[in-house]
């Protein structure tokens, strides 16, 4: 099954490829393909199922249950591998799992050796925080914001929400740039604020005082008690991934609704495993304004802005292995690398040349394919090119739209 | 026209792709089309120890066979359901009535059976779930009847008894009984040596050392060359 799942990636890249004519569109249509498989390999048939279903138990346990129950070395590793975008831990099982609830889940009490899901631990929090942190600094050094561009499934959304504007024929909005500039900075606000709450809610959970009148920790599932069973990790009470990936998964049939809603508690659905009334709200508004604005999450969004923090940010951009380029000598500052840009990253236009990948950039590389000056901005991985700018001009235009 | 036809090409041919995949994972394989039918009025007699089997929903296995006075279901569907497993049965002066089945075994640590039937006559059933669960013991196992909203615990030893290849003996009961077994290992790494127990951060602190180290080395070898050379 994987090899033909590969084998079929492998065709469709070559012929992407080799059939795309439009330049300026090679990369998009590349781009869009990647993130549609990813989607698929994390969601629907690699991680979750449909392992173990009559049409395909031949093919034994799935990914998932391997890392589980196997010894990676001797020692498990039941939560899955850590990843910088945002495969949600809950409906997707834990081959890959969104690195920002495991730093949530192990950051208190980090001396604990807690029980997992059929296992006790020998590592404890701290240990496994660090497992977490190294594998995040190292996808970042190694692909930088690649995988928000390529691989996150919240950004294929935003991108599928894009595309659907674009048929309308309505033209987006921009931040100005001020408000651009705060919107990244706001990532790290967010973070630190829900580290800093996922502690103050575990040590509710740990000692027993009752936060939310009427509900104490370790309650039975169902009851009102169950509230506090998901306040270790508060961000994914809000963040639009779960409830996205919950009710993708309910319509293709992956998941029961009904199961969804036994463990939604609380008045107004405060809490829940998988949907809560604030969560699909912030999904309402993230959907409302990605139609409005390009990539609208990704400028606000935290684990963006911590794989920014270790591929961007000195002394990480010294050696991470992913760069966006500028040759200054053969840019005219023409701007429409600027104007492309989907959440609006202005290094590639304003900085002379070298280096300019930013925090804020996705390394989607639409402004490599939409540069017609050969060579005026490229993508390299390790100091080798990767993708450069084409003069895709037609002989006889001067200037373009 | 040449690149409008190709881009349409193109569209079909992502299409396709995508079709495939959806297909790949929804397509149900012929495996089913072979299994062999039974519904809930057909008995499965056992002659040699005057009993006989039937289940209560209609069902398929791939394969039903009554060898010395044992019937062995492999692959046993009940009323639609997908696959619940393998079942080996038999029944001595009592005619019983399948209810319900199925087994849980991730091969993993995680192992749970469990069938529910009707035995009328008190008798004696020979229950073996054909699952690799290893060695068990009683405290996995338990055998449940029921009167009205009362579950009664019947004896080990007494009432029910476990062999060694984790078949299940229930005999002198009738009515609703349950056989369950339950087996959620927990189990600790702390008999591995240091290196075992943490390898995950050895492993992964080695390939960050490692990527920082390449990292460096192509910023070092870059050398005097001013980024705006590029």
């Amino acid at each position: 099954m994987l090899s033909i799942y590969a084998l079929i990636v492998a065709v469709g890249i070559i012929l992407i490829l080799k059939l795309s004519k439009d330049k300026t569109r090679k990369i998009s249509t590349l781009r869009l393909f990647i993130q549609i498989v990813a989607v698929f390999a994390i969601f629907m048939g690699l991680i979750i199922g449909p392992f173990n279903t009559p049409a395909f138990l031949p093919l034994g346990n799935s990914p998932r249950d391997n890392l589980l129950g196997a010894n990676i070395l001797g020692t498990q590793f039941p939560d899955g591998i850590s990843v910088p975008f945002l495969a949600c831990y809950y409906p997707n099982g834990r081959t890959v799992t969104c690195a920002l609830w495991q730093l949530q889940a192990y950051v208190f009490p980090f001396w604990n050796y807690p029980r997992g899901y059929e296992v006790i631990y020998s590592t404890s929090g701290l240990e496994k925080l660090a497992i977490v942190a190294g594998m995040l600094v190292v996808a970042a050094l190694i692909l930088g914001r690649f995988f928000c561009g390529w691989l996150c499934p919240i950004g294929l959304y935003q991108d599928v929400l894009t595309r659907i504007r674009k048929s309308t024929r309505l033209r987006h909005l921009s931040f100005s740039d001020k408000t651009n500039v705060k919107l990244g900075q706001s990532r790290f606000i967010i973070i630190a604020v829900f580290m800093i709450l996922s502690v103050i809610f575990a040590s509710y959970a740990i000692f027993g005082a009752e936060l939310i009148p009427g509900t104490r920790p370790g309650g039975p599932e169902g009851t009102e008690a169950g509230i506090v069973g998901y306040l270790n990790e508060p961000f994914c009470l809000v963040c639009p991934a779960r409830p996205l990936c919950s009710l993708i998964e309910c319509a293709t049939g992956s998941m029961k609704y009904s199961y969804i809603s036994q463990i939604t508690y609380g008045p107004l659905w405060i809490s829940g495993g998988y949907i809560s009334s604030i969560n699909l709200i912030v999904l309402a508004v993230v959907t409302i304004l990605a139609l409005v604005y390009r990539r609208f999450w990704c400028r606000i969004c935290p684990l963006g802005g911590l794989t920014a923090l270790f591929s961007t940010f000195t002394p990480f951009k010294q050696i991470a292995l992913t760069k966006l380029e500028k040759n200054e000598h053969k840019c005219t500052k023409c701007g429409i690398c600027k104007r492309v840009c989907p959440t609006q990253a202005t290094a590639m236009y304003e900085k002379k040349g070298g280096d300019v990948t930013e925090s804020r950039c996705m390394l989607c590389a639409r402004c490599v394919e939409i540069c017609p000056y050969d060579e005026a901005l490229k993508i390299t991985f390790a100091r080798k090119t990767i993708v450069k700018s084409r003069n895709w001009l037609p002989e006889n235009k001067s200037s373009f739209d | 026209m040449r690149a409008t036809t190709s881009k349409r090409a193109l569209a079909w041919l992502v299409t396709f792709l995508i079709l495939l995949l959806l297909f790949s994972f929804y397509c149900p394989i012929s495996q089913a089309q072979t299994a062999t039918s039974f519904t809930a009025s057909d008995n499965f007699k056992v002659p040699e120890f005057n009993g006989s089997i039937h289940f209560a929903l209609n069902g398929t296995c791939s394969n039903a066979t009554y060898t010395n006075g044992t019937w062995t279901f492999r692959d046993l569907t009940l009323n639609g359901s997908q696959t619940l497993g393998d079942l080996q049965i038999s029944t001595e002066n009592s005619n019983i009535t399948i209810y319900s089945y199925s087994v849980i075994d991730t091969g993993f640590r995680i192992s749970v059976a469990q069938i529910k039937y009707y035995a009328e006559g008190t008798g004696k059933q020979d229950i073996n779930f054909l699952a690799n669960f290893g060695k068990t013991d009683l405290s996995q196992w338990s055998v449940v009847t029921f009167e009205g909203t009362k579950t009664i615990w019947l004896a080990v030893g007494d009432q029910w008894q476990l062999l060694s290849d984790n078949t299940i003996i229930v005999k002198g009961v009738a009515g609703n009984l349950s056989a369950v077994h339950y087996r959620f290992d927990v189990s600790s790494d702390n008999n591995l040596p240091f290196y075992a127990q943490h390898s995950i951060i050895i492993i992964v602190a080695t390939i960050l050392m490692t990527v920082v180290l390449v990292g460096v080395l192509i910023k070092y070898r870059a050398g005097g060359r001013k980024d705006s050379d590029l």
